[in-house]
């Protein structure tokens, strides 16, 4: 089987590639997260206008109303996040496949250097 | 212009075919490499295999019933010996009664396409050596095609890391 070097900037650039990629799902993650708490906060709100007994009835409509509106934005922006958060989950596994794949390989060439080596060279 | 762009366009279809083909090649290596892995032993070794069992069958002796031999009573009959002798090893007392038909009963069933280990080695070592090959021609195409764009393509989750790992001078 021939051998190969190991171009250390390669090596960098895979692992960021899958750090990054990581990142950006879990921040995507946490983007779709926090917009659902978002959407549940008003929900409670809407519940509490509609039992609210002191609020004026032409207020509570307009509140009421309100509510809704941001209801639907915040609804398609979930909509919208989760696509990105699959998105983002995607490209973190596709990335993290590879930099695993290339940790596994890396990590044999580190015993294949603790046995004697095999001619290959880590630079 | 639009001429320009035309060309830079069909340029790029171009490349792109030129990958799918490499990529598509891989994949039908792959697929060959892994047929000739799941391929049978040939005739020959199953058939040494199957000897190698019976003989060892054999060598336990299953229908070597004491009552003939030994001068003090034995407390167990012909039948009820083989009645146990049987219960406690089939393959032993089949061996022992007729190792010519347990044979070919076994034979009978075989697989005829098989190859010798010899055989199967030469043609993994040949797929081995064309998967690497044209996985180096294809890092080095990606490489081309980042190098004129300036932009990062993708991997396949599959590629041989050693491969993704090599400095451009080693992969010419």
């Amino acid at each position: 089987m021939r051998k190969f070097s190991i171009d250390p900037s390669r090596l960098s650039r895979y692992r960021e590639a899958s750090a990054s990629a990581y990142a950006a799902g879990r921040e995507a993650q946490q983007d779709y997260l926090d917009r659902h708490h978002e959407l549940g906060e008003i929900k409670a709100k809407k519940r509490l206008i509609d039992q609210g007994m002191e609020i004026p009835a032409y207020d509570r409509a307009r509140l009421h109303g309100e509510a809704d509106a941001k209801i639907e934005s915040i609804g398609t922006e979930i909509q919208r996040l989760s696509e990105a958060r699959a998105r983002a989950s995607e490209l973190a596994q596709h990335h993290g496949a590879i930099a695993a794949a290339i940790d596994d390989y890396v990590g044999d060439k580190k015993q294949t250097f603790a046995h004697g080596g095999l001619g290959v060279v880590a630079r | 212009m639009k001429t320009l762009v035309g060309k830079v366009k069909a340029a790029f279809a171009q490349v792109q075919e030129d990958l799918d083909g490499l990529r598509d090649r891989i994949g039908e290596l792959k697929g060959e490499r892994d047929r000739v892995e799941a391929l049978p032993h040939d005739i020959a070794e199953i058939e040494r295999r199957v000897d190698r069992e019976i003989a060892t069958a054999r060598e336990r002796r299953s229908l070597r019933y004491p009552g003939f031999f030994q001068a003090f009573v034995v407390d167990l009959t012909l039948s009820g010996y083989l009645k146990r002798a049987f219960e406690a090893d089939q393959l032993g007392f089949l061996a022992a009664w007729d190792p010519v038909r347990l044979k070919s009963v076994l034979m009978e069933d075989m697989p005829l396409n098989g190859i010798t280990d010899a055989d199967r080695a030469t043609r993994l070592k040949k797929l081995s050596d064309d998967i690497l090959a044209t996985e180096i021609a294809e890092e080095v195409l990606l490489r081309e095609m980042e190098a004129s764009t300036n932009a990062p393509i993708f991997r396949r989750t599959d590629a041989n890391p050693a491969i993704l790992l090599a400095p451009d001078t080693e992969l010419s």
